[in-house]
């Protein structure tokens, strides 16, 4: 699938195939993308564990629901949790000074081995650390990016997924035996979708200039019509939600499974 | 299952179908367009549930579920929906129902709920 494609088809998914396991192989996919993702220091921040929702005990998979996540997790025949590891920074000194021997950070943008140990590492990342609210933010970030990484492909994969709250964090440290530095992230569950993929169309947005500005703040980001009769064609832009059928696609697949309508 | 035990009990047809919350239920599920047979399955089932539940009109049900605080602030019960999704089960069992039947009914309860604000899910059969 083209890349405007992709981003323009991603939806969250709620109605899954519960019968259609997801081949490990497209899991797989799904990890490269986000270990592919950038990163500052080129470090690990992101860790995710992947489980089989049929390999998972009722009294676990009863713990992990709540309020707004329980038909979901019958649906999804696979989970993936995401951490993010609060100890990113250890390693971070050596991963930099492989970069700056790789020539990715070069001399001639004041790149070197010695300013990584006496300034970026001494004067930056080691304070840094130290702090939580700073360290927090950063590693929230960038298992986010990682995540949405993971989503996209899913998606390259005719896969469905939706990111949840992680029910139960208590549960699931003990049940996934996940180390104390892991800090819970998301939960993402994965199938085959079982509702349209377009899943009733694109989810309403407010136009780009409300969000997105040139110069300043005070100048909105006013959008190219051509551009966007562009993205129209080549699918970053879908047909908005919410399709006439969708109501009737909803109370069907409702009553597939005796849920409320 | 529920520690709260009820009697089955009579409510009158034509309390139910007065009450706001019914009438919120039925406009917001679009069941105001269904036919007059399933609206009344529909509204014999909550009775029913309604009796079970301790006698208790469908807007005292809705009510249950929630914390009125200072000032008229409203805030979800977590009691409250716990013992609501406990007596929906004994409601069902109580009715002889298991499997695919259980869980519609189960759901059906939760759908009057769910529309009048009371944020819950119920499990979806299909094993
Ligand atoms: C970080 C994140 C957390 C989310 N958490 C939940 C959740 O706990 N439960 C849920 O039903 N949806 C959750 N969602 C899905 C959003 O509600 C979803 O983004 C929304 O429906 C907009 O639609 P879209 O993702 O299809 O564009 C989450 C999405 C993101 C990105």
């Amino acid at each position: 699938m083209e890349f405007k494609e992709v981003i323009g088809l991603r939806r969250s998914i709620r109605w899954f195939k519960p019968w259609q396991p997801v081949e490990r192989e497209k899991i797989q996919v799904m990890l490269e993308a986000a270990n592919r993702s950038s990163r500052s220091m080129n470090a690990d921040y992101c860790k995710a564990v992947v489980v089989n929702r049929d390999d998972l005990d009722q009294e676990t998979r009863d713990a992990l629901r709540n309020p707004t996540t329980t038909v979901d997790l019958d649906l999804a025949p696979t989970y993936i949790f995401w951490f993010t590891d609060m100890d990113y920074e250890v390693g971070t000194q050596d991963r930099l000074k492989e970069l700056v021997q790789h020539k990715v950070l070069p001399p001639s943008h004041g790149w070197s081995e010695a300013y990584v140990d006496e300034v970026v590492w001494g004067q930056v990342i080691e304070p840094m650390s130290k702090v939580f609210a700073i360290k927090q933010w950063m590693g929230s970030i960038e298992s986010g990016i990682c995540i949405c990484n993971a989503l996209n492909a899913a998606v390259d994969e005719g896969l469905g997924a939706c990111l949840h709250a992680m029910g139960n964090p208590a549960v699931v440290k003990e049940v996934l035996k996940v180390p104390d530095s892991w800090f819970p992230a998301w939960l993402m569950l994965v199938g085959y979708p079982l509702e349209d993929r377009e899943a009733g169309g694109q989810r309403p947005r407010r136009p780009l200039d409300t969000n997105f500005f040139e110069g300043t703040c005070e100048t909105p980001f006013v959008p190219d019509p051509e551009v966007t009769e562009r993205l129209r064609r080549e699918g970053m832009i879908q047909e908005a939600g919410p399709f006439p059928w969708r109501a009737d696609e909803v109370r069907m697949l409702s009553r597939m499974f005796g849920l409320p309508e | 299952m529920s520690d709260v035990s009820y009697e089955e009990g009579s409510l009158p047809s034509d309390g139910i179908v007065a009450s706001p919350a019914v009438a919120r239920w039925f406009s917001s599920a679009g069941y105001d367009a269904a036919s007059e047979a399933d609206r009344r399955a529909l509204l014999d089932d909550l009775e029913a549930f309604c009796a079970y539940a301790g006698d208790r009109e469908p807007d005292e049900l809705v009510r249950s579920c929630f914390r009125i605080g200072e000032g008229g602030t409203k805030a979800i019960s977590v009691k409250g929906r716990r013992e609501m999704q406990e007596t929906i089960e004994a409601f069902v069992a109580h009715r002889g129902l298991s499997g695919h039947a259980g869980t519609v009914m189960g759901n059906r309860i939760r759908s009057f709920l769910i529309h009048n604000g009371v944020f819950m899910q119920g499990v979806p059969s299909f094993r």
